[in-house]
């Protein structure tokens, strides 16, 4: 950074303007307090320029929002760190849009603001780098800045709720094999945490005993293998599939497994955000076939399309669905 | 270290109150302050201030409640309306009567005068003027400003002070600090616009502090030149500067020095003055020759007795003014256009040079004294208020005093030979006076017990205007160095300043109360110095080897021998007591008002800074860490624990527990967090166990800090 960055204002110009023509017509007149404007008026330019100029880079800080499916909107506060008048101009990413951004933002000598974005296409979504103009404290004049810090948000495939015919088969088969997935109440330990005390049947023991639900951990066994693929330009929809899939299962009360190219997921209900996480952040690729082997559904992205197959055969997840929705960009 | 913050009180309160909104509101005022100063001056030396202020407050007052009720355009409107109703009123004070339209064009000439460098106070009704002036800025700048339209009511103000500053009546020190209130104003504006507060805005104050105090250094060379005078390249200023060449305004000096090149020969039957201007408006430290004061026709003869005397003026040097006995009643041979002003001042159009002469020929006055005594005091209007005006600002003491001095007098020319008389022997001459504060005539009577011409001149001019008779201050040459029977030669040091009173049926007569043969004799001293440095313009051929000593007259040269008996209601020695010693004791030397404001910036710009830098804070903290806690055994474990965290490296999160935080460190930090622990939440520690941990503390301090100890150890026991 150096002095060829600084640009006078408007104001600056103005300030510069009296001052010349205090000099000028100090060389007709011979009053000395146009010195005097001119002179101070100078100074300020100087002062004005050294301080933007000492002044270090801003520093800007972003709350990272929370994971969210398209269609949903978030609040980032930023918070920036500057020691003279900053207005910052956020960039974002494509994959999300802002959609609400505060009225001012002269943010005066740092200070924090918030500014709601749209979450708009799968996958890990940059906030920033932002565009900073510092202003001197005098308002003489400005320098552009940008500041590296970005934050990200991680933006879910949409699940779109489907029609389960297909996979009804499955489902049965994993409803009929008898074990409930009964949750037991048990007494609290040391290593439970607190989210898992049942208040109600907690109300009815004395005061120092605490109850807590204990969910039924899944085997293997009663979770639905799900293979997934995709080709490079179909990975959304590859991901939107499973996670729709998933979602069906889960709300039946049946766990999944999902083998995507780079990793294996296990996922169960109410505890879906891995599984969310890795179909937000994957790529596109095959599974090898050893893994696919015993798969009860597979997934297949490509040209666009996603394709189910189960033991009955292929279907177009598109012909599963049965509501439309979040936004595509 | 961490930083832990240490929130000062006395600052959260002073935050409150001191919010950018009013720092930028006194900023844009201290701009129309620098205004109303002058405005203010100019009522003070023609009149009662008291207008002034009504009208301020009544203005200010308007825009304030008016900042809440309509809108810009509206205030504007009203601004706009309000300043043109001021300007009739003025246009109707002026000689000319209610035609506006036959006023119009010389009052836009008047405007671009006043641009041109025309000090307002050479404005006929000045203080009129002034008070029409006042109120449109005043109004549109509170409205404005309280508004929180900083840059709008920023322009308004710094507009009427550029006004003020082209017409050359703001002093540099003033203009420089109403700069820096608008800058302060606008970035203050730009401080309140964005809702922050004082606290964060660190940044404007230090600027502003900066620029301030900037300012402020690079003004005190130009200020330190402004009090000893505008002469050139520094140093003492000349008399002939100070009088002969001071064009519409003569300000007053301290030590003075006389310079003594010859300026021209002079051709007369007899000598006289050389009367070059003379100035109607004493400012209390000047005099300023008004507009008003020019008017009329210059070459009228005088009435009453007369005789005539031609001159003819040849210049050995370049010269810029034009010398006539009083009254000149023709002008002829002038290589350059003259004009004839109507107190009789010839000014022409551009100098004369070397070798160059003129003609005049002037009607001197011969009343005798008996005359002048019967003439009556029945003043034709404008000469009498013209000349009898002294500023408000005037001690009502240099009356009493005159009152005194003249009791026996009971006409106006008695008066003026008592005070003539008196001063000639009351007072000595001397070029190296002091300049005094405050009112010159005032100071001159009360303070001072030597001074020169102009000095002695203002003092007896402000003396009879005090018993209203019209008097005026006259600057010009004395008659100089006689080398023939007819014939004069004159120099710089023949600078000279004197008195005309004005008498009905016989015109302005001269006075002089400066003693002639003081001055001759210091003049001669000059001038022989001048001849041993070697010194070329110092003589003419027909000066060498001779006494410029003039034959200068004791007295009046026009009024008679033989009148000089005249009692004085008080004799010598009783004036004597009272007059105060002022200019050879030692005095204690008191800083000017632009060193105390030098020192306020600087120190105010240090200040600030060491507050930006977290100076100030870092010392509070260091002071603290030094200082153990010396309270019961609880309280003083906490403490010590609480400094530890200062000093440790590593910012300890807040849902760390002591345990954790300090797992890995000293062992003497570690009991310190155990005792912590037992003193918070636990059963208490005992003095064993806090003199353990105060050893601890201070030996983790010794450490890790340089200069341990600020003083001796106190609380714990070894």
């Amino acid at each position: 950074m150096g002095w060829s960055e600084l640009r006078p204002t408007r104001r600056g110009i103005v300030v510069v303007a009296i001052a010349a023509v205090a000099i000028l017509l100090a060389f007709g007149s011979g009053v000395r307090s146009l010195h005097a404007v001119s002179v101070t008026a100078l100074l300020g330019m100087v002062v004005g320029a050294g301080q933007l100029r000492l002044a270090g880079r801003p520093t800007i800080e972003r709350d990272e929002p929370e994971a969210g499916f398209p269609g949903e909107r978030r609040t980032v506060t930023v918070t920036v760190d500057s020691k003279v008048p900053v207005t910052v101009d956020e960039r974002v990413g494509r994959g999300v849009a802002v959609v609400e951004w505060p009225d001012e933002t002269p943010l005066g000598h740092g200070g924090t603001f918030s500014y709601t974005i749209e979450l708009q296409r799968r996958g890990r979504r940059n906030l920033g780098p932002a565009s900073c103009e510092q202003s001197d404290s005098l308002g003489l004049f400005v320098r552009r800045v940008r500041p590296d810090e970005t934050a990200t948000v991680l933006v879910y495939p949409t699940i779109h709720p489907i029609d389960g015919r297909t996979v009804t088969g499955v489902v049965e088969r994993r409803l009929g094999s008898g074990r409930g997935s009964f949750d037991r109440l048990r007494e609290y330990t040391g290593s439970d945490t607190m989210r898992d005390i049942h208040w109600r049947a907690s109300a009815k023991r004395p005061p120092d005993e605490f109850v807590v639900t204990e969910h039924r951990r899944h085997v293997d066994d009663d979770r639905v293998r799900i293979v997934a693929e995709a080709d490079d330009d179909s990975v959304d929809e590859m991901a939107s599939a499973v996670a729709s899939l998933a979602q069906y299962l889960e709300e039946s009360g049946i766990g999944v497994v999902v083998d995507l190219p780079k990793e294996s997921i296990r996922s169960d209900p109410g505890r879906r955000e891995r599984l969310l996480r890795a179909l937000a952040l994957t790529d596109g690729g095959s599974v090898d076939t050893d893994h696919g082997r015993g798969a009860e559904i597979t997934v297949r992205g490509e040209a666009g399309r996603a394709t189910i197959t189960v033991a009955d055969g292929d279907v177009d997840f598109e012909t599963l669905v049965t509501e439309r929705r979040g936004v595509v960009a | 270290m961490n930083t832990e913050r240490v929130v000062d009180p006395a600052l959260a309160a002073v935050d409150r109150v001191v919010t950018p909104r009013w720092i930028a509101i006194t900023g844009i005022a201290g701009v129309l302050w620098a205004y109303l100063s002058v405005l203010h001056r100019a009522v003070v030396i023609l009149g009662d201030p008291t207008a002034l202020y009504a009208v301020v407050a009544v203005a200010a007052v308007a825009g304030a409640l008016l900042s809440r009720l309509v809108t810009t355009r509206t205030a504007i409107q009203i601004g706009a309306v309000g300043t043109a109703l001021c300007l009739l009123v003025y246009l109707r004070t002026l000689p000319g009567g209610a035609s506006f339209l036959a006023l119009v064009w010389p009052m836009l000439g008047d405007v671009l005068s006043l641009l041109g460098g025309l000090s307002v106070l050479r404005i006929v009704n000045a203080d009129v003027w002034a008070l029409t002036a006042a109120p449109g800025p005043v109004f549109l700048t509170t409205y404005l400003a309280l508004r929180g339209r900083y840059a709008g009511a920023t322009a308004v103000a710094g507009a009427a002070l550029g006004f003020v500053v082209l017409t050359g009546d703001l002093t540099p020190t003033a203009t420089a600090a109403g700069v820096v209130g608008a800058l302060a104003g606008v970035a203050f504006g730009d401080c309140d616009r964005r809702g922050e507060r004082l606290r964060e805005a660190d940044g404007t104050v230090v600027a502003i502090a900066a620029l301030l105090a900037a300012a402020l250094v690079a003004g005190a060379a130009p200020v330190a030149a402004d009090s000893v005078g505008a002469a050139p390249g520094g140093g003492t200023p000349t008399m002939e500067a100070d009088l002969v060449y001071a064009g519409d305004t003569v300000s007053i000096s301290g030590p003075i020095q006389l310079s003594p090149e010859v300026r021209y020969r002079v051709q007369a039957d007899e000598e006289a003055y050389w009367r070059v201007a003379s100035y109607d408006r004493y400012t209390g430290d000047g005099w300023v020759r008004s507009q008003g004061g020019s008017a009329g026709d210059g070459l009228a003869s005088p009435p009453g007795d007369s005789r005539t005397l031609e001159q003819e003026y040849t210049a050995e040097a370049d010269i810029a003014t034009l010398p006539a006995a009083w009254r000149a009643t023709d002008v002829s041979g002038v290589p350059v256009p003259v004009q004839v002003a109507g107190n009789g001042d010839l000014e022409p159009a551009s100098p004369l040079a070397e070798g160059e002469s003129y003609d005049v020929t002037s009607e001197v006055p011969t009343a005798s004294p008996g005359q002048l005594r019967s003439a009556g005091t029945e003043y034709p209007d404008g000469i009498e208020e013209r000349y009898t005006q002294l500023p408000a600002s005037t001690p009502d003491r240099v009356g009493e005093r005159t009152e005194r001095l003249t009791a026996n007098a009971d006409n106006p020319y008695d008066t003026a030979r008592v005070i003539e008389e008196w001063m000639k022997e009351e007072y000595r001459y001397s070029l190296q006076v002091e300049r005094p504060e405050g009112d010159i005539a005032d100071a001159f009577l009360f303070e001072m017990d030597a001074g020169y011409c102009t000095y002695y001149a203002t003092t007896m001019v402000a003396m009879l205007r005090t018993q209203g008779i019209p008097a005026r201050f006259v600057t010009g040459y004395s008659p100089g160095q006689q080398v023939d029977d007819d014939e004069w030669v004159v120099r710089g040091s023949n600078a000279h300043a004197w008195v005309e009173v004005y008498f009905p049926g016989h015109g302005w007569i001269e006075f002089d109360p400066t003693p002639a043969a003081d001055r001759s004799s210091t003049e001669q001293e000059q001038i022989d110095e001048a001849r041993l440095e070697g010194s070329e313009a110092v003589d003419i051929d027909v000066t060498e080897n001779q006494s410029a000593a003039a034959i200068g007259p004791e007295e009046d040269p026009l009024v008679g021998a033989g009148e000089t008996e005249l009692q004085e209601s008080e004799g010598t020695g009783a004036t004597n007591g009272e007059s105060v010693d002022g200019s050879d004791g030692i005095s204690v030397p008191v800083p000017s008002r632009e060193q105390v404001g030098i020192a306020v910036g600087v120190t105010l710009f240090a200040l600030v800074g060491a507050r930006r830098l977290g100076v100030d804070r870092r010392l509070r903290r260091q002071v603290w860490l030094r200082r153990l806690p010396d309270d019961d055994p609880d309280r003083t474990v906490i403490g010590l624990y609480r400094r530890l965290l200062v000093l440790e490296d590593r910012p300890k999160r807040p849902s760390e527990t002591p345990r954790a935080y300090l797992a890995d460190a000293d062992e003497r930090a570690k009991r310190i967090g155990s005792l912590y622990e037992r003193a918070k939440y636990g059963n208490g520690v005992d003095v064993e166990e806090v003199s353990s941990a105060t050893a601890a503390y201070e030996s983790l301090l010794e450490e890790r800090v340089r200069v341990p100890r600020l003083w001796n150890r106190r609380g714990g026991s070894r």
